[in-house]
């Protein structure tokens, strides 16, 4: 990471902890919205960004976290046991799944990921009993002030951003993370080289999985009520990558650089152009992929390894 | 003897499907792009065919021809100006940018044409036959004839002309048509243009039998997807066999699941055929 | 005494294709093995099939008496049978000390990182690339770049080591620095297996020579006698010097 990558890292950083100093809810929800989308971003790095898998379907885990949190909040358990739940589920899912897709490369893997999404939102639409099908789903919470929700959900997403954050940094500086380097490059010489990619490749993935839907689980209690367009939404999944790309997908902090400042740019589009928004923000999304440097790819990652292997 | 009607509903939309798909796969093969605007490539033929008929008076059928060449003008400037620039890269940035275009022009039909569906109602239409215990729509058997005819003179112009000749050869090996003194930018945007063009007719043919949406681009989207991997990427025979496939299996799983659940099936057919057999039914050969 | 690999009528068909038809060998340690063959011959499938890129139709691998056709490259690497690729497979946007330390990572097993770069020096010192540590390895040229591959497999920590075509695109003086690296592998008591064309190499190198035809394995002789076998003349140029060959004989 360049030094301006740093010090911009550092400053978002500092903001965020200065946020529940400002009080305002609305900055809070922000800041709040901003953290989990650096754990979805951060989360899809592991895949997409480390292993070089073309991840479009993180939306999947995020809504069935979300699903099975509400699922279990709404029956009357504890929210935390509710939480819980969600990222075994979540956990549970990747590894079934990636057994399945992995073993799918490029295009293929990307289109089945997107449809796993759709399929999942499908379902959880005809799984009507269970889910409240089209009418969604409405979570019962503490009768807390909106002031003390919105700190309690901020603190929430801060902590799981900053254990997303340390999780990422010891992928990226141990052998996972050297062989997700590797299967990125060439699979098939890591293959010979004695890197058992598929173990590697589950392992990326589920940790993906989990994050992904821990934040959903979050995202459910702290909305109060979803339905399955809203949380297996295909923007979940796609508005990851667009921040991973601008951040800088090779490395930690990238993702969490690139959340923010998509997430600025999507709220000044959404406050200033309500019909057009997601027009305006299509046009956003092609002029950064047309103007995005070329080079974009595992240069900050290695630089990583040469620093933890002469430590 | 309802099987002989599923039958006949499912090979009537099979020809409209292949239409769908035609075009899009085609683009997928040559280009190795993925092209997300192409569902609301058949929306926009749509709504063509739609206002020419309601302010104009203009049939559909001749409508599928406007449409073919607005979209197709449209396809060839965009790729030519857009998508050209990252034909090259990776998989991650081209769906990407053509993401970004379709929530552009998505945007735009919701905001010109508004959200509520439409259909064109014709003063004339050709009527319903019977055959048997078996109900057919003449319009859109029509259509589906049409359709078809429309895959053979694309299938013609692939084999025939020199153009089309150009189009194989740069799906096959690029750098070999580059060596060979094809010029492989045009190659591409008239390869786009064609999928524009076809995905604009297949809107014209369907606007007198379905109703249409700017939401209904995604599920043309989706279902362009299966039918590629079910008939072959690239391939043109593959895309009219996949079509027909497709609409069978729409048609049948309609009575075994509802056809609420027409999308899932066909997502769930994607993923086994991704895992289990991904050059489709016809292969990589079928050109 | 079971020898060190051992192939059991192995076959492999790809479709309707016999590649590899019946071939049955054992290599013993400490042994250069040549292996030669015409264009075609499945000379490259049959390492592919040993380590595991493609499984055998039939037959068997045993290595120290264990069967291993059916595992994954992965697990044959670990167990000490590396290979190079006729066409470098690097990790082309890590560095060259980086690469080597893939394979002792993993194949090799070690599990802290500044031991693996510890130990990829050395095998970068061994094969002449220390000066080069720290370049990416795309930026390498061919011949280095084979220099590496060899550096990589043996970071693997292998007891065989299968090299397919490692003089392939060199010149002269480059094969022969390549030839002595070679030999001094062997000399470390690893047994080696090069597949090659150049039949100055392999009589050079190899104190025994197997020849594949067609998937076949038509001989398996001492080097010296190899080249006058009949069948391999008539592999390599047709009958009619065969023919000859055996009027002379």
């Amino acid at each position: 990471m360049t030094r301006t990558q740093l010090f911009i890292f550092v400053a978002i950083v500092a903001l965020l902890l200065a946020m529940p100093l400002v009080g305002n809810n609305y900055v809070l929800r922000l800041a709040t919205t901003a953290l989990m989308y650096a754990v979805l971003t951060m989360a899809w790095n592991v895949v997409g960004g480390f292993a070089g898998y073309p991840l479009f379907g993180i939306a999947a885990f995020f809504g069935l976290g979300a699903y099975s949190g509400a699922v279990v909040q709404s029956s009357g358990y504890p929210v935390a046991l509710a939480w819980i739940v969600a990222v075994i589920i979540g956990t549970v899912f990747a590894i079934v799944l990636g057994f399945i897709l992995l073993r799918l490369r490029g295009h293929a893997f990307a289109i089945a990921t997107l449809v796993i999404a759709e399929v999942l939102r499908e379902l959880t639409n005809g799984w009507t009993s269970v889910t409240g099908g089209g009418m969604g789903l409405n979570l019962p919470f503490f009768g807390w002030s909106p002031t003390a929700l919105a700190m309690f959900f901020f603190y929430m997403m801060l902590g799981l951003a900053t254990v997303a954050f340390v999780t990422t940094w010891i992928v990226a500086h141990n052998r996972l993370g050297f062989a997700l380097n590797c299967i990125r490059q060439n699979e098939d010489a890591a293959n010979i080289v004695g890197i058992d990619t598929t173990r590697y490749k589950i392992i990326a993935f589920t940790i993906a999985g989990a994050f992904a839907a821990a934040a959903g689980a979050i995202y459910a209690s702290w909305t109060g009520y979803i339905e399955p367009s809203d949380v297996y939404d295909v923007l979940f999944s796609i508005k990851p990558i667009i921040m991973a790309l601008i951040g800088g997908m090779g490395t930690v902090i990238g993702p969490v650089i690139g959340a923010v400042a998509f997430l600025v740019l999507d709220e000044v589009v959404w406050r200033n152009f309500l019909q057009l928004h997601t027009g305006v923000l299509g046009f956003l999304i092609v002029v950064l992929i047309l103007f995005l440097p070329s080079g974009l790819s595992s240069i900050g990652l290695t630089r990583l390894w040469r620093k933890a292997a002469s430590a | 003897m309802i099987f002989f009607q599923y039958l006949a509903n499912g090979l009537i939309l099979g020809g409209l499907y292949a239409c769908i798909a035609a075009g899009f796969s085609l683009v997928w093969g040559v280009l190795s792009i993925i092209n997300l605007l192409h569902g609301s490539f058949i929306v926009l033929g749509f709504y063509i065919a739609y206002f020419s008929y309601t302010m104009l008076g203009i049939h559909p059928f001749v409508s599928v021809v406007t449409s073919a060449i607005v979209l197709g003008a449209i396809g060839y400037v965009v790729q030519l100006g857009l998508i050209n620039r990252v034909v090259a890269r990776s998989v991650l940035v081209t769906l990407i940018l053509t993401f970004g275009l379709e929530l552009m022009m998505n945007n735009a039909m919701l905001v010109s044409f508004s959200a509520d569906y439409k259909k064109v109602l014709l003063q004339n239409p050709l009527g319903i036959a019977h055959l048997g215990n078996v109900f057919i729509s003449l319009d859109r058997a029509a259509s589906t004839v049409i359709a078809f005819l429309l895959i053979l003179l694309l299938w013609l112009v692939l084999r025939l002309t020199s153009v089309g000749r150009a189009i194989v050869a740069v799906r096959f090996d690029r750098d070999a048509a580059l060596l060979m003194g094809i010029d492989v930018n045009r190659t591409y945007a008239i390869t786009f243009a064609l999928g524009a063009a076809l995905a604009g007719a297949a809107g014209s043919l369907l606007s007198a039998s379905f109703p249409v949406a700017p939401l209904s681009g995604p599920l043309f989207l989706s279902k362009a997807f299966v039918i590629c991997v079910l008939g072959g990427v690239g391939s043109v025979p593959g895309a009219a066999v996949g079509g027909l496939a497709f609409g069978l299996l729409e048609s049948f799983g309609a009575v075994l699941f509802g056809s609420e659940y027409a999308l899932t099936l066909a997502f769930v057919v994607l993923i086994i055929l991704l895992l289990v057999r991904p050059h489709g039914l016809l292969g990589v050969k079928g050109f | 005494m079971t020898a060190l690999l051992e192939l059991k009528n192995v076959s492999r068909s790809f479709g309707g294709v016999r590649a590899i038809h019946n071939v049955s060998l054992k290599l013993e340690p400490g042994q250069i093995v040549g292996l030669i063959g015409p264009n075609g011959a499945g000379k490259s499938t049959l390492v592919n099939i040993i380590t595991g890129v493609h499984p055998a139709s039939s037959g068997e691998i045993l290595h120290k008496g264990e069967p291993i056709q059916r595992l994954k490259p992965f697990q044959i690497s670990a167990r000490g049978i590396a290979r190079t690729f006729q066409v470098v497979q690097p990790f082309p946007a890590m560095t060259v000390v980086e690469n080597v330390m893939a394979g002792a990572m993993f194949a090799a097993g070690i599990r802290s990182m500044e031991e693996a770069r510890r130990v990829a020096m050395e095998h970068l010192a061994f094969t002449g690339l220390a000066a080069l540590a720290d370049r990416p390895a795309e930026q390498l040229t061919l011949a280095y770049r084979k220099r590496l591959e060899l550096a990589k497999s043996l970071a693997m920590n292998p007891h065989i080591l299968l090299l397919d075509e490692v003089n392939a695109g060199l010149n002269t003086a480059e094969v022969e620095q390549a030839l002595n690296l070679i030999r001094a592998i062997a000399a470390r008591g690893i047994s080696i297996v090069i597949i090659e064309h150049l039949l100055k190499v392999v009589t050079g190198l190899c104190s025994r020579i197997i020849v594949l035809h067609h998937g076949e394995l038509i001989a398996d002789d001492p080097a010296a006698d190899v080249i006058r076998d009949p069948r391999v003349i008539e592999a390599y140029l047709g009958s009619r010097f065969a023919e000859r060959q055996m009027v002379r004989q």
